[in-house]
């Protein structure tokens, strides 16, 4: 059987698996096109880069992103650190931490990262950060699976994966237990462009509060509100809303450029 | 419980297992964890992985090279010494024949294959 037809009998099946799992046809079309595309970019045959198909067809249907094996509970003796850092800082402080043996488990819900250091592991982890849709969360995760990459987590479009340094350095890159840094002391990582950001925020709403308290109250002979000032609230209110979302785009593609891989390195 | 048992156990012979992986050529971390799934191991994680073949490495019964590749990163290979054979057959044999002690022991306590 040549190359190209048991490549395209791979994704042919890989395809029926998903739509019997129930991916409408658009998804399974990307990912299919997806996956297609970066093998065609490696020397390996898909089953040997994503395993079987009807397994990485259940991974990406469902719920259990590959490689995502099920955390084990930390030995006893682990030391545990609950910490967060804004996306400006985030790749550089997990790797940082990464290197000092601390390995994150996962994300919660407030976007702190929940880690753990093993008594006995002299293990250093390093770090990605993708910019992803949640639909396409689990086709990068069986993307990059092959190089070593487990999830540990996302928060909204940010996707966090880990792996050993020693999948690619070997035991070079092994912790000197004599050497261990200590448990940071802070557990939270904001920057300036985080507060500030915040205190604009903060500064627009007291703005936009005061104003219209002052409008619609006696002291600003606010009695009757014209047609003319609703429709003035309505169009500030689409403005802002407008750029917010571009604001919010712009900050996304921001956070994508600024991705490091250490693969790049 | 049953758990925790299985994890004691697959630490006592994971090394072995990993050794048998290479057996047919050299390899890489992500396809080693998939053989050792398929084999019916469970998913091993590259927080177990790893050491183990880090210690493999140092007690020199594999060789490791990092291969830059074309297209995409590199991958750090795997590959089973003569030295490394001969201890995955040893060991491998030894636990065998502990398997036939436990599992004649077992038996008689009614426990069922």
């Amino acid at each position: 059987m040549s190359e190209e037809h048991t490549t395209r009998a791979y994704f042919d099946e890989l395809a029926a698996h998903l739509r019997s799992n129930g991916a409408p046809e658009a998804k399974v079309t990307s990912v299919v096109a997806e996956l297609r595309d970066y093998v065609g970019e490696s020397d390996n045959a898909p089953q040997t880069e994503f395993g079987p198909a009807a397994e990485l067809a259940a991974q990406l249907a469902g719920h259990r992103a590959p490689g995502a094996a099920d955390a084990p509970a930390p030995e006893p003796g682990a030391q545990r650190w609950v910490w967060t850092a804004d996306a400006y800082v985030d790749q550089e402080m997990m790797n940082r931490f990464g290197a000092q043996g601390w390995e994150i488990e996962r994300v919660d819900r407030l976007g702190r990262f929940i880690s753990h250091r093993e008594p006995r592991s002299t293990l250093r982890w390093e770090y990605r950060r993708d910019v992803v849709d949640r639909k396409d969360r689990a086709t990068l995760t069986a993307r990059i699976a092959p190089d070593g990459w487990e999830p540990c987590g996302h928060w909204m479009y940010l996707a966090y994966h880990k792996r050993p340094l020693a999948a690619s350095t070997g035991p070079a890159a092994a912790l000197d237990k004599g050497e261990l840094p200590k448990r940071p002391r802070r557990s939270v990582y904001f920057t300036r462009k985080l507060y500030a950001g915040l205190l604009t925020f903060v500064v627009a709403a007291a703005v936009s509060g005061t104003l219209t308290w002052y409008a619609t109250s006696d002291h600003g002979s606010g009695q009757g509100l014209s047609d003319g000032t609703y429709a003035g609230f309505a169009c500030g209110a689409a403005l802002g809303l407008a750029l917010a979302t571009r604001n919010l785009h712009r900050m996304r593609e921001k956070f994508r450029r600024a991705s490091r891989y250490p693969d790049d390195a | 419980m049953a758990t925790d048992r299985r994890a004691s156990w697959l630490k006592g012979v994971l090394d072995l297992a990993v050794l048998t992986c290479l057996t047919e050529g050299e390899s890489y971390g992500y396809e080693i964890t998939k053989k050792l799934a398929e084999s019916g191991l469970g998913e091993i994680r590259g927080g177990t992985l790893y050491p183990v073949l880090n210690r493999l490495e140092e007690a020199a019964l594999v060789e490791a090279e990092f291969r830059a590749a074309e297209r995409g990163p590199g991958r750090r290979y795997y590959r089973l010494t003569e030295q490394g054979r001969a201890f995955l057959h040893e060991q491998g044999t030894a636990w065998l024949r502990f398997h036939q002690v436990v599992k004649s022991v077992l038996t008689k306590g009614g426990a069922e294959e």
